[in-house]
């Protein structure tokens, strides 16, 4: 049958040569009209034909269910004169009325009514005495829906040969349509006799019970389902025949059936039309779920553990005391268990036992693909990505699991794979993905994210399993340190950090964050003497040498220290480090670069080293160098880019700055960099380039942090005190020493002096606080006489600082202002904030000369 | 497969196979192949699948495992179904060893001496056969139980040694030397038979797999079953060997002899005498076994018997029937027996002899076994034969105006009743009024050929083969009947080549006469200068009508036949626009007058046959008339 969707497809288009007949369809049952046309098979779009595909010639179509049967219009038309006329041909010929009705039938059959009229007319008149030509003639008449001419032609049929079994069952059929049920059952009384039914079909009988039973008479019907079930013993197994027998047995009173028990093989069943398509259904769905509940045992027994290991070498894995399986640094390995309680007992690299669950509900096994992760020592980091597919592209979610010896995720659609970048989805649907794999992120966000999501003490635990890999990651140990909330949580960062200074080699940056956590002057000196004593024991160790020498108080105390070990170990980066920062703070940019490189040469990678080496250049003018060379950096990496931005406000290119920060915030923001960050880098470039109208636009309603601390840098470079008070206030700035300097310099600047002398305490006492060259400083602040070039350079502090030491001086000293302007300048390399404030209090310009 | 090429297969199969038996055995086992071949395809589907199903920890993979096991089930349980062979135990009386002591005796005997598997059961029947039935246990794989079967009626006939040399023949079958394959063979056979019963009886197969299986099956059929025949057919010939050995040639010639002689009387005078008897009696016969003792010795029976025992002797081996004839089974065992030989009702039956004193029991227990078995067909046949009789009154009474449908009736009636002896008047009277009437001189060929008139009646057969395609095969077999009786092999043999040629001939003319494409080829039409004048009155007074052509279709099968082909021209416009509707209401308003000695395919020009328009329009003189030449008129 032709087919439409959305109006599209093909259908039949136009009637030609329609004729109707009534009649039973063969499909649905139903008696109605059914019709019999040409047409055509046309290709529909919109419900409209457009192309005419091919003939056809439709063959009783129901009215009700538009079933029908189908021929090429064709083979119809060359069929149906052929035989029509073969079929007149060979009853020409042989003038027989086996012929005549074999081209009646044809006739008939091609719907040639009027031919057939015809012929059927000259039948019976060259046969009027031929019992069989009536008999079929009452056949075609009952099938083209009319019933009287059909029961005219059975007795006509009867009145020639009333003996004639066939005539018998006709004419009974006659009677029974016309109610004469008595008449009927005379007629057909041979049926009734033992042993007919193997002679002659009894279906005439069984609609004379029916048609008795129609009639509530069901003495005889039962008399009559009785003897067919004697002659055909199989019908009985019929569930309608059954129903029908029931039914009178009930009505004469009877309570026990006359019918042999039913035969319930799935071989009858399957034989009744009614009941074999709801066996075949529940055939088919006892399979299906056989095979389901096969499948979810199957899943039970078989759940697959996955093992990995972030170890440096391999570590051994037995589950339940069976064979341990090898896990290689950085692979996978599976094993597979059974649901329940299981412990992995491992052994390699590092040994510990791990008890856990494998456990998933009854229905989740069909529908879900969880994952069972076991990580000795916890030390892969894990990351689930949920990832949506859709028009909107959310961004995915993600959760890690950092420091779990075993995760259980739910629902993994991606086992250590990536995500596919793109799935195909409708425009209006979505569809979402989960995946598990290692965490590529750096060791401080995840130990961040473990902090927000499931606190300090799970962060310190997670930490620490970093640590214990990876002791000398210092984006870890910074996180670690972070997280120290209280003297208890400081006394347990320290004791793990100390069980680091008996490793050999000395895990330097573990061993500096052991000493950066001893705060008070008292920690500190018990901390020098826990160096010294180490150094004591080992005189020759450059390390150890470098160490005790940062723990030194006094700086002029650590450099022969610095030097010692640079003698020693001349490969060794950290003394050259130390000796170029200390040059740094002195403001000696040449040799602190000299040193710094070659730390940075010494130790490549170091995030602290190459920072410290661009500062340095920056302050020896290598501004347009650098520039140039970071334009090669990956466009992507927010630090190189600003860095960048950085050299180009330091060489003075203020329009190819400008265009480099238009280049980064767009790449930034195609990366989906947090705004603030972005908002951040164009704060610092207007400010490093002395744009301060085009900063104050810019962050005029802007309440992010980046605003709140570009509004401090203002209020200050424009000397409105009040209002740099409150945006410091705002900016949770207040207990910056950096903006106490600046504040107070600014108060010089804008002479206030009763302003100027509150700052100043203040700065004094945050001096005095640090120790060492900042107590220098303080006093140097407090003295009334000149400074002198050696006083300078004997304070170690940061350049930024003595810049603003140097800018805030000048008040106190008028007298030595071109000096300490000349000092302020050489420590102001770096054109962030608040070196425009600084220029501004020496009197010079905020943007450099090139 | 024809008869003739399946003939010329199975002799050129049997030829090596008598050199080499095991060969042929091994080949015909390659049966299996075909089976094993779908059976491991399904198991491979369907294991592949839901086992991958099952392995694929992904969520989607359910629903094919669920259709992997469909595919198990579902396919393991058509291949079941496609492989069973309905093999139900046979009934039967059980013998036992307490009962009849000396026929297990004798029995055991053989068996041991033949090397048989041992017997199930054995049980008696009121059968004219001896055999043995094996039940499978487990469908065509095997493992049967084996049941002796053994006819009273055949041990009644039997002296005691033929009776020995059928049991030692039977037990051969079971012997371990080609029992088992034999027995497997023969159930594969049947399985094959039933495939391609299966597809070839089923509706045409349109998609190009099903087709191709068909097609195959087609080609598979007759060649595995020409070799399985021949098979068959050496076990035979071994099973008779092996009973000589143990008995002697003549028993074995002898008890082969009685058992067809006994097998013609009981199909021939006992099946008539036996369908009166029904019709005069409500209840059936209740000693059929001593019926037919009696009738045996009657005269009337020795005469049939000693007829058909020279028949047994002039029927040839043919390739219907596994079993050689009896003169090839006698000559291979070595045996040396008149043919004038009558075998004679022997004084001391086999049933006698190895039943002993409970045969009286066992006859009993045979009658009522065979009142159980008949007593439908019995009671039907009484029924039926009350109507047949008032019917034939009423027929008689009104048929002897000379109504020859109704003549037939009555002939039909009569044979049904009493014989076809009794409807040879009312035949001869259809015969004078029509004598080509097929119904008619069927019967009475098929009569005449029974009563010694052979000439007439295979001319009454051709004649009716002639008049109706429809009785070919009936008279075919009538023939062939005869034929074989008479042992007329050559004629046998041409008769089959003509029933292939016949039936080639009959599919290819329908064939031919069922379709008229532009791709056939035409001729000029052959109707007289009359008939063309009275087709051209009829397209005087056809509206909108330009011209007509006629052609003719060659056939090349029958062609005495004729297929005209009438194209009718309309009468156009502009252009010759609306040309090919007025051509089809033409050809509306002519299908019903138009009246051709033949086959007709009238065409409008324009319509969806035009092209075979223009072809025919090409015929030299195709054009019959013309609306010009009518004007001119």
């Amino acid at each position: 049958m032709p087919a439409l969707i959305n109006g599209c497809g093909t259908r039949y288009a136009g009637r030609k040569n329609l004729t109707v007949r009534y009649g039973a369809c063969k499909s649905c049952g139903r008696h109605g009209a059914l019709s019999s046309y040409d047409t055509r098979l046309c290709l529909t779009l919109l419900f409209i034909p457009l192309l005419p595909v091919a003939g056809k010639h439709i063959i009783d179509e129901c009215a009700s269910c538009r079933r029908h049967y189908v021929m090429k219009l064709r083979e119809w038309e060359t069929r149906r004169q052929l035989d029509i006329s073969g079929g007149l041909e060979d009853f020409r010929q042989d003038p027989s009325v086996e012929k005549g009705m074999a081209a009646h039938a044809a006739m008939v059959g091609f719907r040639e009514m009027e031919q057939a009229e015809t012929l059927r007319r000259q039948l019976e008149s060259m046969f009027p005495d031929s019992t069989r030509l009536q008999l079929y003639l009452a056949s075609v008449d009952r099938e083209h829906g009319q019933p009287d001419r059909a029961d005219a032609a059975v007795e006509r049929a009867f009145r020639l040969s009333p003996e004639l079994p066939e005539t018998r069952f006709a004419m009974a059929g006659a009677h029974r349509r016309a109610g004469r049920l008595d008449e009927a059952r005379k007629l057909i009384d041979l049926l009734e006799q033992p042993g007919a039914g193997a002679l002659h079909p009894l279906s005439e009988l069984e609609l004379l019970a029916y048609a008795f039973q129609n009639a509530s008479r069901h003495q005889p019907a039962y008399d009559l389902l009785r003897h067919l079930v004697r002659e055909l013993p199989g019908v009985a197994q019929h569930p309608g025949f059954r129903k029908n027998m029931r039914k009178s047995e009930k009505a004469l009173g009877f309570g026990v059936t006359a019918m042999p028990k039913r035969d319930r093989s799935l071989k009858t069943l399957m034989a009744d039309k009614n009941s074999r398509k709801y066996v075949l259904v529940g055939l088919a769905a006892v399979l299906i779920a056989g095979g389901m509940v096969i499948r979810n045992e199957y899943t039970r027994r078989h759940r697959t553990v996955t093992l990995v290991n972030g170890w440096k070498s391999p570590v051994k894995i037995s589950v339940d005391g069976g064979p341990a399986v090898t896990v290689a640094p950085g692979k996978i390995e599976e094993v597979t268990v059974r649901e329940g309680n299981h412990r992995a007992e491992v052994s390699g690299a590092v040994t510990e036992g791990i008890d856990f669950q494998v456990e998933t509900g009854y229905a989740e096994r069909w529908s879900k693909s969880p994952a069972f992760v076991l990580n000795p020592g916890g030390a892969v980091p894990l990351e689930f990505v949920k990832a949506t597919y859709s028009a909107s592209s959310p961004v995915p979610d993600f959760a890690y699991a950092i420091g779990k010896r075993f995760s259980r995720y739910d629902d993994i659609d991606y086992l250590f794979r990536d995500l596919p970048q793109t799935v195909s989805v409708k425009r209006s649907q979505s569809k979402t993905l989960t995946g598990l794999t290692i965490a590529r992120e750096e060791p401080g966000d995840l130990l961040a994210y473990v902090a927000g999501r499931e606190g300090i003490p799970a962060a310190l635990n997670a930490a620490e399993t970093v640590l214990t890999l990876t002791p000398e990651n210092e984006d870890a140990l910074a996180a670690y340190r972070s997280f120290v909330r209280n003297d208890a949580d400081q006394k347990r960062v320290l004791g793990f950090l100390e069980k680091g200074l008996a490793l050999r080699p000395v895990p330097v940056r573990g061993f500096r964050a052991w000493q950066d956590l001893h705060l008070t002057r008292v920690e500190k000196e018990a901390a020098l003497n826990t160096c010294q004593d180490l150094l004591r024991a080992e005189p020759e160790n450059a390390d150890l040498l470098y160490l005790t020498g940062r723990a030194m108080p006094e700086e002029t105390e650590a450099v022969p220290l610095y030097e010692k070990a640079r003698r020693l170990a001349p490969e060794n980066p950290w003394p050259a480090f130390a000796l170029g920062y200390l040059k740094m703070e002195q403001g000696r940019w040449p040799e602190a670069r000299d040193l710094l490189a070659k730390a940075d040469a010494l130790l490549p990678g170091d995030g602290r080293f190459s920072s410290t080496l661009a500062e340095v250049r920056l302050g020896c003018g290598e501004g347009a160098d650098m520039a140039r060379e970071l334009a090669k950096a990956d466009r992507y990496d927010a630090g190189a880019q600003f860095l960048r931005l950085r050299a180009l406000a330091a060489a003075g290119d203020r329009e190819q700055g400008e265009t480099v920060r238009k280049k980064i915030l767009e790449d930034l923001t195609s990366q989906r960099v947090d705004a603030d960050v972005t908002r951040s880098i164009s704060n610092h470039w207007f400010y490093m380039s002395g744009q301060f109208e085009e900063l104050a636009k810019r962050i005029r309603k802007d309440q992010t942090p980046s605003g709140k601390a570009a509004r401090v840098w203002l209020d200050l470079q424009n000397g409105d005190l009040p209002a740099a008070a409150l945006s410091i206030k705002a900016a949770h700035e207040d207990d910056n020493p950096l903006v106490h300097m600046a504040l107070w310099v600014a108060a010089g600047l804008a002479a206030h002096e009763e302003e100027a002398a509150g700052n100043q305490e203040t700065v004094v006492a945050d001096l005095k606080e640090t120790g060492g060259s900042g107590m220098k400083a303080a006093d140097l602040i407090l003295k009334k006489t000149d400074i002198t070039l050696e006083e300078l350079e004997d304070i170690y502090l940061e350049p930024v600082q003595k810049a603003l030491l140097c800018a805030g001086l000048i008040p106190s000293h008028p007298g030595q202002r071109e000096f300490l302007a000349t000092q302020a300048r050489l420590y102001n390399a770096d054109l962030r904030f608040p070196a425009a404030l600084v220029t501004k209090a020496i009197g010079g310009t905020s943007v450099p000369p090139p | 497969m024809t008869r003739t090429a399946f003939e010329a297969l199975v002799r050129k199969i049997e030829i090596p196979a008598l050199r080499r038996p095991a060969l042929l055995r091994l080949s015909t086992v390659a049966g299996y192949a075909g089976f094993l071949f779908v059976l491991l395809a399904v198991q491979a589907l369907g294991f592949s699948i839901a086992l991958g199903a099952l392995l694929d920890t992904k969520k989607d993979s359910a629903p094919m495992g669920g259709i992997g096991v469909l595919i198990l089930v579902f396919g393991n349980a058509w291949i079941l179904r496609l492989l069973w062979v309905g093999l139900s135990a046979p009934e039967g009386v059980a013998v036992t060893a307490a009962a009849a002591p000396r026929l297990m005796a004798e029995i055991a005997r053989l068996r041991a001496a033949v090397g048989a598997r041992p017997v199930f059961r054995v049980l008696l029947t009121p059968d004219c056969n001896a055999g043995v039935c094996e039940v499978p246990r487990f469908a065509f794989i095997g493992w049967p139980k084996n049941y002796l079967i053994l006819g009273l009626p055949v041990m009644d006939e039997l002296t005691p040694d033929e009776f020995r040399a059928v049991l030692a023949h039977e037990f051969a079958h079971l012997s371990r030397r080609h029992g088992r394959s034999g027995g497997w063979i023969y159930r594969l056979r049947r399985t094959w038979e039933r495939v391609f019963e299966k597809w070839e009886t089923g509706p045409a197969s349109r998609g190009l797999a099903r087709r191709s299986v068909r097609g195959w099956v087609r080609w598979w059929w007759p060649r595995f079953n020409a070799r399985a025949f021949v098979l068959s057919r050496l076990c035979e010939y071994e099973a008779d060997r092996a009973a000589a050995r143990l008995t002697a040639p003549a028993h074995v010639a002898a008890g082969l002899l009685r058992i067809k002689v006994l097998a013609a009387l009981i199909n021939g005078p006992a099946h008539r005498l036996l369908l009166q008897k029904a019709a005069a009696d409500a209840v059936p016969m209740p000693d059929y076994t001593a019926f037919l003792r009696r009738q045996r010795v009657s005269p009337e029976w020795r005469e049939e018997a000693a007829r058909a025992a020279r028949d047994a002797w002039l029927i040839p081996t043919r390739n219907q029937d596994t079993h050689p004839s009896l003169t090839d089974r006698a000559r291979s065992v070595g045996a040396v027996l008149e043919t004038a030989d009558i075998p004679e009702p022997v004084p001391v039956s086999a049933a006698r002899e190895f039943l002993g004193v409970e045969l009286d029991r066992f006859r009993a227990e045979i009658d009522a076994l065979w009142i159980r078995e008949n007593a439908a067909f019995w009671q039907a046949r009484h029924t039926a034969a009350a109507g047949l009789n008032r019917l034939a009154d009423s027929i008689g009474t009104r048929s002897r105006g000379g109504n020859a449908e109704l003549l037939w009736e009555e002939a039909r009636t009569l044979a049904s009743l009493h014989g076809p002896a009794a409807a040879v008047p009312v035949l001869e009277k259809i015969l004078a009024l029509n004598p080509g009437h097929p119904g008619a001189n069927l019967a009475m060929g098929g009569h005449l050929l029974e009563t010694g008139d052979p000439e007439r009646g295979e001319s009454c057969l051709e004649t009716a083969m002639a008049a109706d395609p429809q009785t070919l095969h009936a008279a075919a077999g009538r023939l062939h009947d005869h034929y074989r009786r008479t042992g007329q092999a050559g004629r046998l043999q041409a008769l089959d080549a003509r029933l292939d040629t016949e039936e080639a001939t009959r599919t290819a003319a329908e064939k031919e006469r069922g379709h008229v494409t532009a791709s056939d080829k035409f001729i000029p039409h052959t109707l007289t200068e009359e008939e063309c004048a009275g087709l051209r009155a009829l397209f005087d007074a056809a509206p909108g009508l330009a011209a007509v052509d006629l052609g003719q279709k060659l056939l090349r099968h029958r062609p005495d036949q004729r297929l005209f082909v009438l194209c009718l021209h309309g009468q156009g416009g502009f252009a010759g626009w609306g040309g090919a509707d007025k051509a089809a209401a033409a050809l509306r308003h002519l299908t019903p007058k138009v009246r051709l000695p033949g086959r007709l395919l009238m065409v409008a020009a324009g319509g969806p046959l035009a092209a075979i328009a223009r072809k025919v329009a090409r015929l030299p003189k195709a054009r019959l008339w013309s609306e010009p030449e009518r004007k001119a008129q």
